[in-house]
């Protein structure tokens, strides 16, 4: 790997789709605090909410989902806020032929992992029996309402650690006879239904609060990436998949907050998205956000913030001059012009191919006008 | 006769050493030679440059360019393509020019050396086999040519039968070669597509849609008694499932979709709800102006391998239905074999082989016809194309007779063959003024006033976004806004504006600002958004 030094980077810093490791994020300021505002109101105010997040594809809304369910990102988003770090998790869509709503919480649950889902809980049912006995009982009764169920949580409860395999199964839909009749168990979950009454009575006990009762989570953050695949499942899928997000909704009417991913494209054949989401959970959606291109000038602020992100930039003298370096400043407001769709993941092509370009031209010590003319073709630009 | 001064080739391959048996002209200015054979009464041409190794040319003139051109050239493609696939290169094709100013000019010349098999014959010989290889390679018509034509797309550039249109509509057809919509005999009247479309503006089960459907149909049923041609009613008695042929025509034509468990509008489908005028006819089974051109356009885009054939066969002149059934089988043999020639891969050339494999085994063929030919008859007579008279013969209209004659050189082979694309570029230009011919002039849109043109466009385009029904504001699907904005400004401003010419329009910035609008077009949906 040529080193690139002499651009006063690091690596480069353009990955076309998200990266996992200190996930960062440049620009588009007012994204952002729109975001960060809908995640404090969800800690700060109880009604449960539906967020749909919709935009072409490469403008930016798995890295939303990643960044904000990254646990550092949550940490000092929290301090800043002043407020406690919520339960955040990102799911994709399922794709299955059948049984979306059991996959949909096997993710849940397998997001949380279901050591921690077990120790979460105990928190909830010794905060509560500590301040009275049984209380635990009657909380998950008044907000289950099905026997069956809270036997198998106070099963799971319970259950040793060499027993969480069978309850897993049972907690995943996928318990044998055997598994059950070991546990003392009469109910498999199988029924989209059962799935959701599992987890809406899992977010509303970690999220549950009281006089006395710090709640385990102050809220639930669940993102639900590339819903626009529900157009590839069959009809009797969709139905299952709308029908247990809308009941999830209304089943923890506090601290939980869906936000849906959601790329348009016309070959979706119908404009009318609420078509796929069906009327009930559009008449539930509480906000929409709207991942736009970005205009030119909140382009060149996010090149300018990823390029002298610490992670990528070694300070050098030539900096004061030039905080775009490699890149002329000019160069850089042509490139943005030239680039379309403006999408960040477009941005991030070109620039990485550019500098990957540059790399390989061992003439070029600043990235400018006449090295883009040199390789437009290369780089898929219109004559200009 | 040689005004070469050095002839380096070989003795076995010196064309002047056969003067007396091949007809031999040299050309000093190129550096070459020009070697004629008439083979099986068809005259080659071969290029021998003047070398000291051997190499020939097969070669054509190019007396002038033009989109006949392809009929000439498509022989050269297919032969390429056969030396590609036994030696794995692509032979050197190209145009050059015969350095006279005043005599032939251009020609076209292929590298085909690699096509001797045996180098130790002499030069008649060596010719005698060529003509033979490339006569038996340029009729095959199992050999494509579509690789080649993208291969060589540089080359051929400069032919306009080459261009990128035809390029790009050759890759269409051969994406879909076979276009046909499976139809049910009872779906016969257009019209009831369009109330299906109709009461799907906002999503509907499909039971409520039939009783609407149903209820429609039996509120009309005495115009429908009264129409030219009274069949395909919807019958009550037989309650909601007699709907069900239209519903599944709809989702044929795109109209409509299902999603979940409601039935649902489409982006095609909005396009044809969007007419505000009020058509007020003597019979509501009569389509509007306004819906003969949209089904014209869909019917075409859809429905191509059959519509066309049918139409062909009524070029007969007056027929009988039971003799339009008959004479159908034969007729639309022909026309798969036309569409054969026209596919250009292997993999679109085997999906025309099987339909022609099924139309060819139709062992009472007049009964096979009858589902395929019945309802179209009809669907005919509602665009105007068709009419049935009193003796119950059917015959072309003027209109349809304008129409089949456009389409005749489709048959001629090479010749481009009409897909979606053509459609887009062209639909309005070509064919509306065959089905809704205008008294008054009409303008192209590229000649009109570009500020009220844009005024105009955007009036469309707020228009669309009122009508839109969705979660995300402002935004309106591209192809629902032209489709709709090409009706309209032929039909009532008599502007001439296919879509492509729109897709092109709104790729200018400053017109983007002048409307209001700016298009988002996604080339690999073929597709997109205009957002404001």
């Amino acid at each position: 790997m040529t080193n690139l030094d002499k651009f006063a980077l690091k690596d480069n810093p353009f990955s076309a789709t998200p990266i996992f490791d200190e996930i960062i994020w440049a620009g588009m300021n007012k994204l952002k605090k729109e975001i960060e505002r809908r995640i404090e109101l969800s800690i700060k105010t109880s009604p449960s909410a539906l967020i749909l997040n919709f935009g072409d594809y490469g403008s930016g809304k798995t890295h939303a989902a990643r960044y904000f369910t990254s646990k550092l990102v949550l940490k000092e988003l929290t301090k800043r806020l002043g407020i406690s770090q919520p339960l955040a998790l990102h799911l994709n869509l399922p794709r299955v032929a059948s049984g979306c709503p059991n996959e949909l919480t096997i993710s849940i649950l397998s997001k949380i992992g279901l050591a921690k889902l077990k120790s979460d809980l105990g928190k909830v049912k010794t905060s509560l029996e500590t301040k009275k006995t049984g209380s635990f009982n009657n909380v998950l009764n008044n907000i289950c309402g099905d026997s069956e169920l809270e036997k198998i949580l106070e099963v799971f409860l319970s259950s040793e650690d060499d027993d969480l395999d069978k309850i897993g199964r049972v907690l995943f839909g996928s318990a044998s006879y055997s598994d059950l009749k070991n546990l003392k168990l009469t109910k498999k979950l199988e029924s989209g239904s059962d799935f959701c009454r599992l987890m809406s009575t899992i977010f509303n006990l970690l999220t549950y609060k009281s006089e006395g009762i710090t709640p385990v989570y102050p809220s639930i953050n669940i993102w639900i990436d590339e819903f626009e695949d529900i157009k590839s499942l069959s009809g009797k899928e969709q139905e299952g998949l709308t029908a247990y997000l809308r009941n999830l909704i209304d089943w923890s009417p506090t601290y939980l907050v869906l936000f849906i991913n959601f790329t348009l494209s016309p070959i979706n054949d119908i404009q009318d998205l609420t078509v796929f989401l069906g009327e009930a959970l559009s008449s539930r959606i509480r906000v929409k956000i709207e991942f736009t291109e970005p205009t030119p000038e909140e382009a060149k602020i996010y090149v300018n913030e990823l390029l002298n992100h610490r992670k990528w930039r070694i300070e050098e003298p030539i900096l004061k001059s030039n905080k775009f370096f490699p890149f002329n400043e000019k160069t850089v407001d042509f490139l943005l012009s030239s680039i379309s769709p403006r999408t960040i993941r477009r941005i991030n092509e070109i620039f990485s191919l550019v500098i990957e370009l540059a790399l390989l031209d061992k003439y070029v010590e600043e990235i400018d006008d006449a090295f883009i003319k040199k390789n437009q073709i290369e780089l898929g630009l219109s004559d200009t | 006769m040689s005004t070469l001064d050095y002839r380096l080739l070989p003795n076995p391959y010196d064309p002047i050493k056969f003067e007396k048996v091949l007809d031999v002209s040299s050309n000093d200015r190129i550096n070459a030679y020009f070697v004629e054979k008439i083979y099986e009464n068809e005259t080659y041409l071969f290029l021998i440059p003047n070398n000291y190794y051997l190499e020939i040319f097969w070669c054509e003139w190019l007396i002038e360019y033009s989109i006949n051109k392809r009929t000439l050239v498509c022989p050269f493609l297919r032969v390429a393509t056969k030396i590609k696939h036994s030696t794995g290169y692509w032979p050197k094709l190209a145009i050059q020019d015969d350095g006279y100013i005043f005599e032939q000019g251009s020609f076209l010349k292929l590298d085909v050396t690699q096509l001797i098999e045996n180098r130790n014959l002499e030069l008649p010989e060596i010719i005698s086999k060529l003509c033979q290889k490339i006569q038996k390679t340029k009729s095959d018509v199992h050999c494509g040519y579509s690789d080649a034509e993208s291969y060589y797309f540089n080359e051929l550039e400069g032919l306009k039968g080459f261009s990128k249109i035809l390029l790009e509509n050759q890759s269409e057809l051969d994406a879909n070669p076979h276009l046909a919509l499976n139809t049910n005999t009872k779906a016969r009247r257009l019209k009831y597509l369009t109330i299906i479309a109709k009461n799907v503006c906002k999503p509907i089960d499909i039971r409520s849609l039939s009783i609407k459907l149903l209820q429609w149909s039996k509120d009309n049923n005495a115009e429908l008694t009264r129409y030219v041609d009274p069949k395909g009613a919807i019958i009550g008695l037989n309650g909601v499932v007699s709907a069900a042929p239209y519903i599944a025509l709809a989702k044929e034509m795109k109209l409509i979709t299902s999603v979940s468990k409601v039935i649902a509008l489409t982006n095609t489908g909005k396009s044809l709800v969007l007419d505000q005028a009020s058509n007020i006819s003597e019979n509501s089974f009569i389509l509007s102006d306004y819906e003969r051109l949209w089904y014209v356009y869909t019917i075409l885009a859809l429905d191509r391998d059959l519509i066309l054939p049918i139409l062909c066969t009524l070029q007969q002149g007056k027929l009988k239905k039971s003799q339009l059934r008959r004479n159908f089988k034969d007729a639309y043999i022909e026309y798969l074999k036309g569409l054969f020639n026209h596919a250009g891969r292997q993999s679109s050339k085997r999906v025309v082989a099987e339909a022609l494999k099924r139309v060819s085994s139709w062992s009472k063929a007049e009964k096979y016809s009858e589902h395929l030919v019945d309802p179209r008859i009809s669907w005919l007579i509602d665009l105007g194309l068709v009419v049935k008279e009193e003796s119950a013969s059917i015959s072309l209209t003027r209109n349809g007779i304008s129409i089949v004659e456009l389409f005749k050189p489709l048959f001629k082979e090479y010749s481009p063959i009409v897909t979606e694309y053509i459609l887009r570029r062209s639909f309005f230009r070509d064919i509306a003024p065959r089905i809704v011919p205008k008294l008054q002039k009409v303008t192209h849109a590229e000649n009109c006033d570009k500020k009220i043109f844009c005024g105009k466009l955007a009036e469309i385009f707020e228009f669309v976004r009122t009508q839109t029904i969705s979660p995300i504001p402002n935004r309106i699907v591209a192809s629902t806004c032209f489709r709709y904005a090409g009706l309209y400004f032929y039909l009532y401003h008599n502007i001439i504006c296919d879509f492509t010419f729109l897709v092109q329009f709104l790729q200018d910035q400053r017109i983007c600002q002048e409307i209001g609008w700016k298009l988002r077009w996604i080339k690999s949906e073929n597709d997109g958004y205009l957002s404001k």
